[in-house]
């Protein structure tokens, strides 16, 4: 839980760093986005936050269609081979 | 040593294998992939080619150029780490099929024709196929037939575009394809080993099957091998920016749905081929580079995580996450270099993958693809997302399991060493991506460490962190296996057993009785011709008739079969004329 912990404080010292860079750059207007409207302050927050639930997401409805449950032997073969 | 192909060290280091004892072939499979390391990167100079005439062919097994190279050196790398790693493993078969399977993939990226390519395409095959064979888990045995079918099947049709293609051109040197039929039957076999879905489902299938030491060479050779030839035959074919934007994010989807450690993986080879796959689309010189790259890079840190986690399996006996959890504190070396791997892969600044992978999506992005620019980046935000947080979450930290999972064995110091060493490359290659760019022999100018680039990678992580953090309950593994493209041949199994095997079964059974029949009677009629006519259902008329012909002296009956030959032949002759 320890190293958990240290974990969680870590992500959010980056976090507060990356933002403070981010608006460095951008009102400094040094960011060279790579895809249209990314040169925006915020953007790769919303990008990373939004990505995660798209993917998450997509593949749980996507898993609704195409899991079955795991029978178990270790070997990972599908039941009704 | 320069002037012979460097896949000729291993084939003789896997016959070796054969008949060597045991307790000389961990260091002889060491020393074969160290001695290829050797060649290539000491004695083996860019632009040599050794050509051959063969059966009429002009042939070209050995072709070394910078692309040839950068794979080869680092086919060969993770042959000696792989094989570090490997120490304890005594099962002969294994070794020399891994020695086998390295040369196989060295024959592929130093193959200057097509036909020496499919000679050691289909060496690869059946080494990789040996290898999940012999996986020593239940399911081995199945996954490797699937794996064989399928990468026969894969072969037939690349070599049936190889034959094509030398009939249109005269010619088997292996370049550029312009396109044409039988340029498309080479992509089809070579997208087969790449992985590109819809003929994917085998990576996934088979890689988790094979042994803890097995998986590292399997994840290393089959896809990048592929990777090289669409780099060699199909640069700037854009329907592979299409199909490898989809790679990228088929496997980071289909990764949220895996509870086996060792398939999630998979899937992830999946979608970092797919990134290289998307440059080989691009086409232009930096992708070019950035395929390239990343293809090297991807061998070391894939190869560390697949290591890590086959210590876990061989610690704990299982690769589930819903039976894992916690083992931090018990594993925390195997957990550090883990995340050595994972770092790289997600793409952290100071790590191997911060100085490829960039490479492409810059690529993407300089050569006006801004929605394949912005799929790989929803694709490397999948990739931190299982490989930086959910694997190492569900594995070493986080539990909800009131009896945390037993250690069952120590891993071995080989284990260990062969992880350290490839973190170390991982790390190398991140701190000093200039030394990394000559190594490969780039000619373009590149510097991902600049401010931009950097914040926003990390603001990229950090968000997809908290994106975790935040959807931790939802990514919570179950217990569950997924259906993929291999469904249809996996259930395909009894309608062609009932359809085409049991009849093929009945007519040959048919035949092979009434041959027997005829050879029992041909036999008794040599010995007994009477009793042999006695058995044949003729007429009483007929069998009366031949009885008496029987009777008659041998010289009667010669000259009549005689003129009835003759009689037959004249017959002939006129119907012919």
């Amino acid at each position: 839980m320890r190293l958990t912990r240290n974990l969680v404080a870590a992500f959010a010292l980056a976090t507060i760093a990356t933002l403070a860079a981010d608006t460095g750059l951008t009102l400094t207007d040094k960011i060279k986005a790579h895809f249209p409207y990314a040169d925006i302050i915020g953007f790769y927050i919303a990008f990373g936050l939004l990505s995660t639930y798209a993917i998450v997401y997509g593949a749980k409805w996507l898993g609704a269609l195409l899991v079955r449950p795991d029978n178990d032997d270790g070997s990972q073969e599908h039941e009704d081979e | 040593m320069s002037s012979f192909m460097p896949a000729f060290i291993l084939i003789l280091g896997g016959a070796a294998a054969l008949v060597l004892p045991a307790r000389i072939r961990p260091a002889l499979m060491v020393t074969a992939f160290g001695l290829t390391v050797f060649q290539l990167v000491v004695f083996l100079d860019l632009n040599t080619t050794w050509e051959a005439h063969w059966l009429g062919f002009a042939l070209m097994p050995l072709r070394v150029d910078a692309l040839s190279l950068a794979f080869g050196s680092v086919f060969a790398i993770i042959g000696v780490l792989g094989s570090i790693y490997a120490l304890h493993m005594r099962d002969r078969g294994q070794q020399a099929a891994a020695l086998f399977f390295g040369s196989g993939a060295l024959g592929v990226v130093f193959a200057g024709d097509l036909l020496t390519l499919v000679v050691f395409w289909e060496v690869m095959a059946v080494a990789a196929a040996y290898l999940i064979f012999q996986g020593g888990r239940p399911a081995s045995r199945a996954a490797a037939m699937r794996y064989l079918f399928v990468h026969i099947v894969g072969g037939a049709i690349l070599l049936a575009g190889v034959l094509w293609h030398f009939a249109d051109t005269r010619s088997l040197l292996f370049e550029g394809f312009e396109g044409g039929g039988a340029a498309w039957l080479i992509l089809i076999g070579f997208a087969v080993n790449a992985a590109i879905p819809p003929v994917h489902a085998w990576l996934a299938d088979a890689y988790p099957e094979a042994s803890a030491a097995g998986a590292v060479f399997l994840s290393a050779f089959t896809t990048k091998a592929a990777v090289y030839v669409l780099l060699r035959g199909f640069a700037g074919w854009e329907i592979l920016i299409i199909l490898g934007t989809v790679m990228a994010l088929y496997g980071v989807v289909y990764a949220v749905l895996e509870n086996d450690i060792r398939r999630l993986l998979a899937y992830h080879i999946i979608s970092q081929v797919g990134f290289m796959v998307t440059a080989v689309g691009i086409g232009t010189h930096e992708a070019i580079e950035g395929a390239t790259a990343h293809a090297f890079a991807h061998v070391l840190y894939k190869g560390l995580m697949i290591m890590a986690t086959g210590a876990v399996l061989t610690a704990t006996g299982t690769t589930k996450m819903t039976e894992l959890g916690g083992l931090a504190p018990r594993m925390k070396v195997v957990f550090t270099l883990y995340m050595v791997g994972a770092l790289s892969i997600s793409a952290v600044p100071l790590f191997a993958g911060f100085v490829s992978k960039p490479l492409v999506t810059a690529a993407a992005h300089y050569s006006g693809y801004d929605i394949a620019t912005f799929l790989l980046y929803v694709a490397t935000v999948g990739t931190f997302l299982h490989t930086g947080l959910k694997l190492p979450y569900f594995t070493w930290l986080g539990s909800k399991r009131a009896t945390p999972v037993a250690l069952i064995a120590k891993v071995p110091a080989g284990m260990y060493a062969g992880m350290a060493g490839a973190a170390a490359l991982c790390i190398a290659v991140g701190l000093f991506p200039q030394t990394f760019y000559d190594f490969l022999n780039f000619t373009g100018h590149y510097a991902p460490y600049n401010p931009n680039e950097v914040i926003q990678t990390l603001e990229l992580l950090v968000f997809t962190g908290l994106g975790f953090w935040l959807m931790l309950n939802a990514l919570e593994p179950k217990s569950t296996v997924s259906l993929d493209t291999d469904w249809p041949y996996r259930h395909a199994a009894k309608p062609v057993r009932v359809l085409v095997q049991e009849p093929l079964e009945r007519a040959f059974f048919t035949a092979e009785r009434a041959k027997d029949a005829v050879v029992a009677w041909t036999t008794l009629a040599a010995s007994s011709p009477e009793t042999a006519l006695h058995r044949l259902p003729l007429g009483d008329g007929v069998r009366r008739a031949a009885l008496a012909a029987l009777g008659r002296p041998p010289l009667a009956a010669a000259i009549g079969a005689m003129l009835l030959t003759f009689g037959v032949l004249i017959v002939f002759v006129v119907l012919r004329t």
